[in-house]
């Protein structure tokens, strides 16, 4: 007799479904995407446009437009759930977000002080040095003293807290001194944003390269996910996975926020969301996770840049409308 | 006829906490076949020993090795396939169904790209019977009783399938019942599969019925020997500040408290 399915946790064929399912639904949300605009481009048109067999208007608009804004949507919605998933598990935190140690305030500290000195051209720049330098204060103050593991994700978490209250006050005083010219842009950069995102390869390439860094890790932190001392007897190097796999969350983190600011609750809804469907393995959790915000993402900045056209609302209102009602039923969910 | 060298033995091992010594100069063999209780009251430094002995913690001075082996010539994984460390206490952060909880065992024998192959999940599924967890593979872990989870964790500790057990309060969590039957499985693992065993008992009836030997931790030093000669009324009484009377003898030994 064969052995009764094994369907509550993850066996390799089930995650290469499901994981096929949502590439299907990624694959759908871009086609939609690059056809939804002031200008309707129908599907066959987009494939025609995206092979190169089209030219003019329509075609010009679909690629040199609308798909460099949707391949960046979807980088960031990926890179931003990739970190959130990431963070939670090895927070132990089911509520810990890509922001916890203090990153985007980093980032926006660095951004909005290149606005304010007028230099449009070093927005990015100054965004990426601003989130490396936070997290290089975060992991520098949280690693004195830190002679145990235990202690080094909860220090993480204090000083990322204390270091994200420290930009606020900054980003606070940047908002009072700006020209009120400067403070529309500013608050668009603060509440995330593709507008501006032509460019999505790094952002494509940094998801590539930290979704393969995590999933080798990924059995690693099904065993961290039941604990540091039982982690530690089943021969995972705990404070060194822990801290390795918290720079590529601030990496994916980085990646996304200088592409698009500090977009909000993909990073902690769509992780939180999907265990709660999927289970807590990460080898199916980290990649659903990924297709998964980046479609949502996508999704949503399709909306905010079609919902109330001419006008493109920023990306950010959009994923906190959705995801502040979404996170309340999580929540009471999770308490029954 | 060679003997085969101990699952574990440390010479000369000293721990302190804080400035204060738990033991010094601390010998031990433990083989294939035997089941040590520790005992001691609390703050004795039970759970420190245990702990440095699975090499999870920093020892003062001393050399620990597992099969002859100094353990620091044993990377963490080879170590995890030669020694499974039961915690006190575990907490489920995250949902996980009891298969899944019972397969992390398996982590330190799979390669870092590897899947559990059926026959880790057959391990794994003997090991929950073994415990009698059968048949709960898809519960959500996070709803079984405190004593189902103790047993879970025993059950995933036995698919880990170390030669070495280092178990910190095998049972609490469980009611009476529950206790002898948890530690007639753990003293069976030492008599049938030939498992050496280190448990933290705070039950000295219990340590009696199961142990061959015992460590008696406390006042800054260490007893160690067979199990008999260790849990009696004056080593006991001196050991808890309390006078212990024995009545009986063998197995059957009991201490009331005078």
């Amino acid at each position: 007799m064969p052995a009764p399915p094994h369907s509550g946790s993850a066996t390799f064929g089930r995650t290469a479904a499901i994981l096929g399912a949502l590439a299907v639904a990624a694959l759908c949300a871009l086609v939609g995407a690059l056809s939804v605009g002031s200008v309707a481009v129908d599907g066959a048109a987009v494939f025609h446009a995206l092979a190169g067999s089209a030219s003019g208007t329509e075609a010009a608009i679909v690629r040199e437009l609308r798909l460099p804004r949707a391949l960046a949507a979807f980088a960031v919605g990926g890179l931003l759930a990739l970190a959130g998933a990431l963070m939670q598990v090895l927070l132990r935190n089911p509520l810990a977000d890509p922001y916890i140690l203090g990153l985007s305030g980093g980032a926006a500290v660095g951004a909005l002080g290149a606005m304010l000195a007028g230099a449009a051209a070093l927005v990015t720049p100054a965004a990426l040095a601003g989130a490396f330098a936070s997290t290089l204060i975060v992991f520098g103050l949280a690693r004195t003293g830190a002679e145990r593991a235990p202690w080094t994700t909860t220090r993480l978490l204090l000083t990322g807290v204390i270091v994200a209250a420290g930009w606020g006050a900054l980003i606070a005083l940047m908002l009072t001194l700006a020209p009120d010219a400067q403070v529309k842009g500013m608050l668009f950069w603060l509440i995330g944003d593709l507008g501006g995102a032509t460019a999505p390869t790094p952002a494509l390439v940094t998801l590539a390269v930290a979704l393969l860094g995590a999933l080798a890790f990924a059995r690693d932190l099904n065993v961290l996910a039941r604990g540091e001392d039982v982690a530690a007897a089943l021969g995972v190097a705990v404070a060194r996975t822990t801290l390795a796999l918290c720079a590529v969350a601030a990496l994916a983190t980085a990646a996304a926020v200088t592409t698009a600011g500090s977009v909000g609750f993909v990073g902690l809804v769509v992780p939180h969301g999907l265990r709660l469907v999927l289970g807590n393995d990460q080898r199916l959790l980290l990649p659903a996770s990924v297709l998964t915000g980046g479609t949502l993402l996508l999704l949503a900045d399709t909306l905010a840049r079609t919902v109330a056209a001419p006008i493109q609302l920023p990306v950010g209102v959009i994923t906190a409308l959705v995801g502040v009602p979404v996170l309340l039923v999580l929540l009471t969910r999770g308490r029954s | 006829m060679t003997r085969d060298p101990p699952r574990l033995s440390c010479r000369g091992l000293a721990l302190s906490v804080a400035g204060r010594t738990l033991v010094r100069g601390l010998d031990l063999d433990v083989r294939a076949g035997e089941c040590w209780v520790v005992i001691g009251p609390n703050g004795a430094g039970k759970t420190t020993l245990l702990t440095a002995l699975a090499g999870l913690r920093a020892a003062q001075a001393g050399a620990i090795a597992y099969d002859g082996t100094p353990l620091a010539a044993l990377g963490l994984r080879e170590r995890a396939r030669r020694r499974g460390f039961l915690p006190q206490d575990s907490v489920d952060h995250f949902p996980a169904t009891v298969l899944e909880t019972a397969l992390v065992g398996r982590h330190p024998h799979l390669a870092r790209w590897q899947w559990e192959s059926a026959t880790d999940i057959e391990r794994a599924r003997a090991a929950l019977s073994t415990f009698g967890l059968a048949g709960l593979d898809d519960r959500d872990a996070r709803t079984l009783s405190g004593g189902e989870r103790r047993r879970l964790a025993l059950a995933a500790l036995v698919a880990q399938d170390s030669g070495l057990l280092l178990l910190d309060e095998p049972s609490s969590h469980l009611d009476l019942g529950a206790q002898v039957a948890a530690l007639d499985t753990v003293a069976a693992l030492a008599r049938d599969q030939d498992k050496a065993i280190v448990m933290v008992l705070h039950d000295l009836h219990l340590a009696l019925r199961y142990a061959d030997h015992a460590i008696a931790l406390g006042h800054g030093r260490a007893r160690t020997g067979i199990a008999g000669d260790i849990l009696t009324g004056a080593t006991l009484s001196e050991l808890f500040g309390h006078r212990l009377v024995a009545v009986g003898d063998g197995a059957t030994r009991t201490f009331l408290p005078s």
